[in-house]
């Protein structure tokens, strides 16, 4: 229990930017003494991130008590950068996070935390640059437009950087990067930072790219590990000096190879580190 | 009326910020029977004074309390008993009359810039109170406000004690040296 108006980083004044639910350590400490509740929030639930839009219009700091189904913290309507954070507060002594991470959108007096032992699986950002954390589950995480920054964390995740350019890291587990918009070295290329050829996996989308083939593996003709296609079926090429991964329609046609993403150099990528979707 | 555990700790709960807010000593037992409520006016103060054992240093007539409970203020109440339940094993539902409530909250004038006080789970009717005149009392229809304002008192009555934060230093009331059945704690 705290009589802390809001967040002492945000705006807020007795009539907003308030704690508007329990809070992290509110709930643990009822649970300590009453056990958790759970029956609550059971089924696959949805939570708008608070933001200036009318659409949404509420303000105030939540923490989510959620006891399963499949969950998502969704920045959709955001009107400017967010942070979704789904990590759990850990309630550890001297933890700078033991009472929640935060997810907000920046200037918004209003946000989530998690309260402990609450697993939200998914996560939505915005169409500005967001910064989306994953945590030990399965997450699948949703940059939309703008520069994003994803971190998969533990668990095996999938990211999505959506337009713009972006920067993905898996972190642990069996991570998925998945590219489903037409690539642009101007203003949708996004880079891998973590991609580990044990694990992960490198999804492309044939609506954006329309030459790779049906849904499934791709097909190791359609992949080329050099500084450019060798011939006209070499449509995803990995310059290992550059450590950039090419979209080239035409294979060794004249048509120019349009970057899809840069990864570590020197990487040993074959046809197997990728699929159709 | 619903039970009341004693001994319970007040510390061990693997984290030194949970242990920091549970009183500890006493909590609702709640395996037979819900809390009972009931949100108390004048004409109710004879009948809960009984139950409750006599007046108390906050409310000591009839004259006290106000006389209604509008409706947003009553939909504040529901909206924030939710929110216990919704996380913990808390039951709460509203009783037949003050009389055999296991708490009834009172609307009071508290002065010293309080805004509410209420006493610890002890065996018989515990008493909540709220000052309609404090500044925030006008924002108690808001989902934060209501949540903040009304969800604190309840916190102490589910065993609960308050911090208050002072820049970004926690301070931690001396509370543990407060014991009886009558304990209250300002919130100022």
């Amino acid at each position: 229990m705290s009589y802390n108006t809001g967040w002492n980083v945000t705006q807020n004044g007795i009539d907003h930017g308030a704690q508007g639910g329990l809070g992290a350590f509110d709930i643990a400490a009822l649970q300590a003494l009453y056990g958790p509740n759970m029956s609550t929030a059971t089924g696959d639930n949805t939570y708008v991130l608070p933001t200036f839009s009318d659409y949404v219009g509420e303000e105030g700091w939540f923490c989510i008590w959620d006891a399963g189904g499949q969950d998502m913290l969704d920045a959709g309507h955001a009107l400017g950068p967010v942070a979704l954070d789904l990590r759990a507060a850990t309630r550890q002594s001297h933890d700078p996070n033991a009472g929640g991470f935060i997810s907000w959108e920046v200037g918004v007096a209003g946000g989530f935390t998690i309260a402990n032992g609450v697993v939200i699986e998914n996560a939505t950002g915005g169409s500005h640059s967001d910064e989306l954390y994953g945590n030990f589950a399965a997450n699948v995480l949703k940059g939309n437009s703008g520069q994003d920054r994803l971190w998969g964390d533990a668990g095996d995740d999938i990211l999505y950087g959506g337009t713009g350019k972006d920067t993905l890291t898996g972190s642990s587990g069996r991570d998925a990067f998945v590219f489903d918009k037409k690539p642009s070295k101007k203003s949708n290329m996004d880079r891998i930072s973590d991609f580990n050829r044990k694990d992960d996996t490198i999804r492309l989308d044939n609506a954006a790219f329309k030459k790779i083939g049906k849904a499934g593996k791709l097909k190791s003709k359609y992949f080329e590990a050099g500084s450019k296609a060798d011939d006209r079926n070499d449509y995803i090429v990995y310059n290992k000096k550059k450590g950039i991964l090419y979209y080239d329609a035409d294979g060794s046609g004249k048509g120019k190879a349009l970057e899809i993403a840069s990864l570590k150099k020197k990487l040993k990528l074959t046809y197997e580190d990728f699929a159709v979707i | 009326m619903a039970d009341i555990r004693t001994s319970v700790p007040g510390s061990g709960y693997g984290s030194i910020y949970i242990d920091s807010l549970v009183w500890g000593g006493t909590a609702w037992d709640l395996t037979k029977e819900p809390i009972k409520v009931w949100l108390g006016i004048g004409e109710d103060f004879a009948e809960a004074s009984q139950a409750h054992g006599g007046p108390s240093d906050v409310l000591e007539s009839a004259d006290d309390a106000a006389d209604e409970w509008t409706q947003d203020e009553v939909n504040a109440f529901g909206y924030a008993l939710g929110l216990y339940e919704s996380v913990c094993g808390l039951r709460f539902t509203v009783a037949e009359s003050a009389g055999e409530a296991d708490i009834v909250w009172w609307k009071v004038q508290l002065g010293g810039g309080a805004v509410g006080r209420h006493e610890i789970p002890v065996p018989g009717q515990r008493w909540g109170y709220f000052d309609p005149s404090a500044e925030s009392w006008q924002y108690l229809v808001s989902v934060a406000t209501a949540s903040t304002r009304s969800s604190k008192n309840w916190g102490m009555a589910s065993g609960l004690r308050i911090h208050t934060m002072a820049g970004r230093r926690t301070i931690i009331r001396p509370s543990r040296a407060s014991t009886g059945s009558s304990r209250s704690e300002p919130m100022a």
